[in-house]
C-alpha cells in the first residue's frame, strides 16, 4: 500500500499547476488556454483513475479515452504556439484518431491498457517539442530561462520520451513479474511529478500578453 | 521482483536517467548559448545603431555647417546685388528658391540630429518634431507627458526619440490616421510609452511572414537595445497601438 500512496502523492503533484492556472487565469495569455486545459483535465483524469480504481479496480478506460483528448488539445496548443504549422498538426491529429481508433476499437478495447497510441502521441509531441525548442533557439531575442513556452517544450521532452520508452514493455507484453511493471510505472510517477513541478513554473512565467517579436 | 527481473529493472532506470541527464544537459548548454547569442546579438545591434547615429550626426553637421552656411552666403551675395528692374523678379525667385533650401536643410538637419533633444530633452525634441510634420498633420497628434526626465541616459533618449520618430512616420505615411496619441508615463520601475492611432492598421501575422517592414524593423530594434518589452495591437481597419515597457537604469528606479 505505501507504494500506491507514493504513486497518488506523485501524480496528484499536477494539482500544484492546476491551482495556479485558477490563480493566475486572468493573467495568462489566451494561447496559453488548451495547456491550461490539459492541466485542468490530468487533475480531474488523476482524481477519477483514483475513484474508480479504488470502486470498480481499474481505471483503463478513462486513461485511453484521456491521452486521446490531451493529444488533440496538445495539438491545438502548438497550433496556437505557431500557426504556420497548421497542416502538419492536422495531418496528425487526424492520423491519431485514426490510431487510436484501431487501437482502441478493433485491435483491442478500451477495457485494456493499449500502448500503440500511446507511443505514437508521445513521438508525436516530442517532434513538436523538438521543432518549437529550435524555432525559439533561433528566433527569441529575450532569456529562455523564463519563456514559458522553452519550459513547457523541455517538460514534454523529458515525459513523452520517457513515456514512449517504456510503453515498448508493455506493447510487446513481455513475461515480466507485476512487481516489475509496478516498479516501472512508479518510475514514470516521479518523471512526472518532476515533469509537474516544471509545468507548474512554466504556468507562473506565463505572460498576460504577448510581446511582438520580428524575425531577426 | 526476480533477480533478473531487478536487473533488467536497473538497466531501464539506468537508460532513463541516462535520457534524463541528456536532455538536462541539451536544456542547460541551450540555455548558455542562446544567451550567449542574445548578447552577441545586442552587442551587434548597439554598435550598428552608435555608427549610424554617429553618421547621421556628421551628416546633420555638414548639412547645418557646410551646406547651410554656403547657402546663406548666396543668399547674402544676392541681397548684396545692385538693384536692377531688369533681373528683379528672377533675382527675387533665387531668394525664395534658396530661403526654401535653406528651411529643407534645417528641417533635414534637425531630422537626422536633433540638437533639441540634445540642449532641452526628449519631450522637447518630439514636440519640435511634432511642430515640423507637413501640412496638418502636427495637428493630428496628441502629446500627453507625465515623466522626470532627469536621470535617464541620452543614449536611452535618442532611441525613444528614434521609436516615437519611426511610430509617426509609419502612422502619416502608410496608415492615413487621423489621430495620433503618444503618452509617456512612470510605471513601477519603468517607462511606459504608448503611441495609438485610428488608421487602417494591418494584418501582423502577414507583416511577419513578408519579412516586410523596414520601419517596424528599426523599431523593434531600438526596443531591444533598450531591453524594452514591445506589445502591439493591431488588425486590418483596426487602428494601431503600441505599448513599450522601457526599463529604467537600476539607479533612476
Amino acid at each position: 500500500m505505501p507504494g500506491y500512496t507514493i504513486d497518488i502523492i506523485l501524480n496528484h503533484s499536477i494539482t500544484i499547476a492546476a491551482v495556479i492556472g485558477v490563480v493566475r487565469f486572468r493573467k495568462i495569455h489566451k494561447d496559453f488556454y488548451p495547456f491550461l486545459l490539459i492541466v485542468w483535465l490530468a487533475f480531474i483524469n488523476e482524481s477519477l483513475s483514483l475513484a474508480l480504481i479504488y470502486t470498480i479496480g481499474s481505471n483503463t478506460v478513462n486513461a485511453n479515452i484521456y491521452v486521446l483528448a490531451e493529444y488533440l488539445l496538445l495539438m491545438y496548443q502548438f497550433y496556437r504556439w505557431d500557426g504556420s504549422t497548421a497542416k502538419q498538426l492536422c495531418f496528425f491529429a487526424v492520423l491519431g484518431i485514426v490510431i487510436w481508433a484501431g487501437d482502441n476499437m478493433i485491435f483491442h478495447t478500451l477495457q485494456e491498457n493499449n500502448s500503440v497510441f500511446r507511443i505514437f502521441y508521445s513521438f508525436v509531441i516530442v517532434f513538436f517539442s523538438i521543432d518549437r525548442i529550435n524555432s525559439l533557439i533561433v528566433w527569441e531575442k529575450k532569456s529562455l530561462q523564463k519563456n514559458a513556452v522553452f519550459l513547457l517544450c523541455i517538460a514534454f521532452l523529458l515525459y513523452y520520451g520517457y513515456k514512449a520508452f517504456l510503453e515498448v514493455f508493455n506493447m510487446f507484453n513481455l513475461p515480466f513479474s507485476y512487481p516489475f511493471y509496478r516498479s516501472l510505472w512508479l518510475s514514470l510517477s516521479v518523471v512526472n511529478c518532476f515533469v509537474n513541478i516544471i509545468y507548474a513554473s512554466a504556468i507562473l512565467c506565463i505572460p498576460k500578453k504577448q510581446e511582438f517579436i520580428l524575425l531577426y | 521482483m526476480h533477480p533478473e527481473e531487478t536487473r533488467i529493472y536497473i538497466a531501464v532506470l539506468t537508460a532513463g536517467c541516462i535520457l534524463g541527464i541528456l536532455i538536462i544537459f541539451l536544456f542547460v548548454t541551450i540555455i548558455r548559448y542562446h544567451r550567449r547569442k542574445v548578447a552577441l546579438y545586442l552587442e551587434k545591434i548597439l554598435a550598428d545603431t552608435q555608427l549610424m547615429e554617429q553618421d547621421r550626426a556628421r551628416i546633420a553637421s555638414d548639412l547645418h555647417d557646410d551646406l547651410g552656411s554656403s547657402l546663406s552666403a548666396i543668399r547674402l551675395q544676392l541681397d548684396l546685388l545692385p538693384e536692377d528692374s531688369r533681373y528683379i523678379q528672377t533675382v527675387t525667385a533665387a531668394r525664395r528658391t534658396i530661403d526654401d533650401a535653406i528651411g529643407k536643410v534645417k528641417q533635414i538637419s534637425k531630422n537626422m540630429m536633433p540638437i533639441t533633444l540634445k540642449e532641452q530633452g526628449l519631450k522637447e525634441a518630439v514636440v519640435e518634431y511634432i511642430s515640423m510634420l507637413p501640412g496638418n498633420n502636427k495637428g493630428k497628434v496628441q502629446l500627453e507627458w507625465n515623466i522626470h526626465e532627469q536621470g535617464i541616459p541620452q543614449n536611452h533618449k535618442i532611441h525613444i526619440y528614434r521609436i516615437i520618430q519611426e511610430v509617426l512616420t509609419n502612422a502619416l505615411k502608410h496608415a492615413q490616421a487621423g489621430v495620433i496619441a503618444i503618452q509617456m508615463h512612470h510605471r513601477n520601475n519603468m517607462l511606459e510609452l504608448s503611441i495609438t492611432d485610428n488608421g487602417v492598421g494591418f494584418d501582423k501575422r502577414v507583416l511577419k511572414r513578408s519579412r516586410k517592414g523596414l520601419g517596424l524593423r528599426n523599431i523593434t530594434t531600438r526596443a531591444d537595445i533598450l531591453k524594452a518589452a514591445v506589445y502591439l495591437n493591431t488588425a486590418p481597419g483596426k487602428g494601431v497601438s503600441y505599448q513599450f515597457l522601457i526599463p529604467l537604469p537600476p539607479l533612476l528606479q
